[in-house]
């Protein structure tokens, strides 16, 4: 107990109520939960986060950044969750039935195996462009961190990308 | 392979929506709607829980071969007498 006559749980319990977050799930558990919400398809929306995502790592990789470059990547992350939130694999998974089930898995499965196949060729090339132009630690630093910005975003909007082009154009909205 | 179905047409007739079709059957009621299309080929498991729902066999529902139009079959059957 401190001098605010609260813990330091109580004050996270009131954090959690104060975000919103703690209405959400007892609205999402309840019995009347809303069954109507739906995830449209996005084709091209989830390439904005995942250019913006190779743009940093790229430039990472070819100039030393400034810190400030760094933060300017918060809003590619907050549009990556807003994409993935928004998409076709937007709901719990949960709550999947089995064609969202498949879609879901095929959408991953795509993402897994272009993300090890970029990281398997771009793993060797950072190494050897570090060992060749002798990079300091704070510049493999940076460059790690955008890498791990650049997957964290395409892990994000690739599933949702998948996802939303393997859904028919004739999509319509049904009753 | 292309696998044609007559959900739609045994929906309609006997006047049930998707959202209760997709409720009976326990999928999205999008999902009816793709297997209506024809965009997504259902597992034997969904397929069996239609056509008991509408109380018919699986091959009533779903075919290899295009179902014969409601015109047809009604020609046929006035030949037939």
């Amino acid at each position: 107990m401190n001098v605010s006559g609260k813990t330091a749980w109580q004050k996270m319990d009131a954090l959690v109520r104060w975000s919103g977050g703690a209405d959400r799930v007892k609205r999402d558990m309840s019995s009347e939960a809303e069954t109507g919400r739906r995830q449209r398809p996005m084709r091209w929306v989830p390439l904005i986060p995942m250019a913006c995502a190779a743009g940093l790592v790229a430039a990472a990789a070819t100039t030393p950044l400034s810190p400030v470059m760094y933060a300017a990547v918060g809003p590619v992350i907050a549009t990556m969750a807003a994409v993935s939130l928004n998409g076709p694999l937007g709901k719990p998974s949960i709550e999947d039935d089995e064609r969202e089930a498949a879609l879901r898995k095929d959408a991953f499965l795509f993402c897994f195996a272009i993300l090890a196949f970029a990281n398997m060729i771009g793993g060797p090339v950072l190494m050897l462009m570090a060992a060749v132009n002798a990079w300091t630690t704070e510049r493999i630093a940076g460059v790690a961190f955008a890498l791990a910005i650049g997957n964290l975003a395409w892990l994000g909007s690739l599933p949702t990308l998948y996802a939303s082009w393997r859904a028919p154009r004739s999509w319509v909205a049904e009753e | 392979m292309a696998l044609h179905n007559r959900i739609a047409l045994f929906r309609a007739e006997r006047n049930i929506s998707r959202r209760e079709l997709a409720e009976a059957v326990g999928v999205n009621n999008q999902t009816i709607g793709y297997l209506e299309r024809g965009d997504y080929k259902p597992s034997l498991e969904l397929a069996m829980k239609i056509a008991q729902h509408f109380g018919v066999s699986v091959e009533m529902l779903f075919s290899f071969q295009r179902f014969e139009s409601i015109a047809m079959t009604l020609k046929r059957m006035e030949e037939e007498e």
